[in-house]
């Protein structure tokens, strides 16, 4: 009887023991991920909180359109990831040409504080409305009613 | 004569409880890894999540729609890490859900898949969308990772036909 018991406590046992360590590693592998991850979102929120951009000047000239934007945020931005919305439709494979302070045109970072002129080529005439879209899906808009 | 017998009921004993106890905690063993497969799946799920993360960019005062076909078009910004899933979209309009046939998705610019950064162009059939009406958007998408379906995001959008 005695030994009995005592084999039986010793296998339950053991398999406490096995369940623990399983457990264990699970859980703190998993929160871990999960902090990682919670962190990484955090950053770009933060970035994308303070990010900022402004819509300066809108010029239409000969199907042609100027945008000219400035980043008046404190994060740094890329020009391919912009995205171009003219009376509502896709626009951003119109865009011919960037160029950064009137001057920097093989660049695709665009600095807080920094003017970015996009044109965008075989525009419609009858364009009232740009929407600008950047890489954290923040949009800002301008009209044209007024011209 | 009384040993053999007594030392026979002892062994059925022991080994009638090393069985029961063997088999008990097999089980028991059994389910925990069961378990930590289960939470850590949970959380690769939840850690996708954070990286899975979809943008309507339509201009809502400009929301395409074409009366004749019915066709309400959305654009779509993948702004997270992971590759989203085209197959798996899902957009309710005006709380009636559209997904697979009804949905026509078209990468824009130069990319082929709907990976970081780029644009999708939904394209939904939703006939008789009344005009001078408010109208809601909502899209979901999965992303993708290594083959796995992981994560999921949401966004909408409110606009005035």
């Amino acid at each position: 009887m005695g030994l009995s018991v005592s084999a039986s406590t010793g296998i339950v046992l053991i398999s406490l023991i096995l369940i623990f360590g399983t457990l264990y590693p699970a859980i703190q592998k998993s929160e871990d991920m999960k902090n990682d991850a919670r962190e990484e979102w955090l950053d770009w929120r933060e970035e994308k909180q303070q990010a900022g951009m402004n819509i300066t000047e809108v010029r239409y000239e000969d199907h042609e359109l100027n945008i000219t934007l400035t980043n008046t945020g404190d994060t740094i931005m890329d020009i391919r990831e912009l995205e171009v919305m003219l009376n509502g439709n896709y626009s951003t494979d119109k865009i011919e040409d960037q160029v950064v302070d009137e001057e920097i045109e093989n660049t695709n970072i665009w600095n807080p504080g920094q003017k970015l002129t996009l044109s965008l080529e075989n525009v419609d005439e009858d364009i009232n409305r740009v929407a600008i879209v950047n890489e954290f899906g923040s949009i800002i808009y301008h009209s044209m009613e007024s011209d | 004569m009384k040993m053999p017998g007594r030392s026979a009921t002892e062994m059925i004993w022991f080994m009638v409880s090393v069985i029961v106890a063997i088999s008990l905690m097999g089980v028991f063993v059994g389910i925990a890894y069961q378990y930590s497969d289960t939470i850590q799946q949970n959380a690769r799920g939840e850690a996708a999540d954070y990286k899975v993360n979809v943008e309507i960019i339509n201009d809502p005062r400009d929301v395409p729609y074409d009366d004749e076909d019915g066709e309400l078009t959305i654009y779509a910004k993948n702004t997270g890490t992971y590759e989203l899933d085209k197959d798996q979209s899902l957009v309710i309009v005006n709380g009636e859900p559209h997904a697979e046939d009804e949905l026509e998705i078209e990468m824009m610019g130069d990319s082929s898949a709907w990976t970081q950064g780029s644009v999708a162009r939904i394209n939904i059939t939703v006939e008789n969308l009344e005009e001078n009406q408010d109208h809601r958007v909502n899209l979901e998408v999965q992303g993708i990772f290594q083959g796995e379906r992981l994560g999921r995001d949401s966004d909408s959008i409110k606009f005035h036909l």
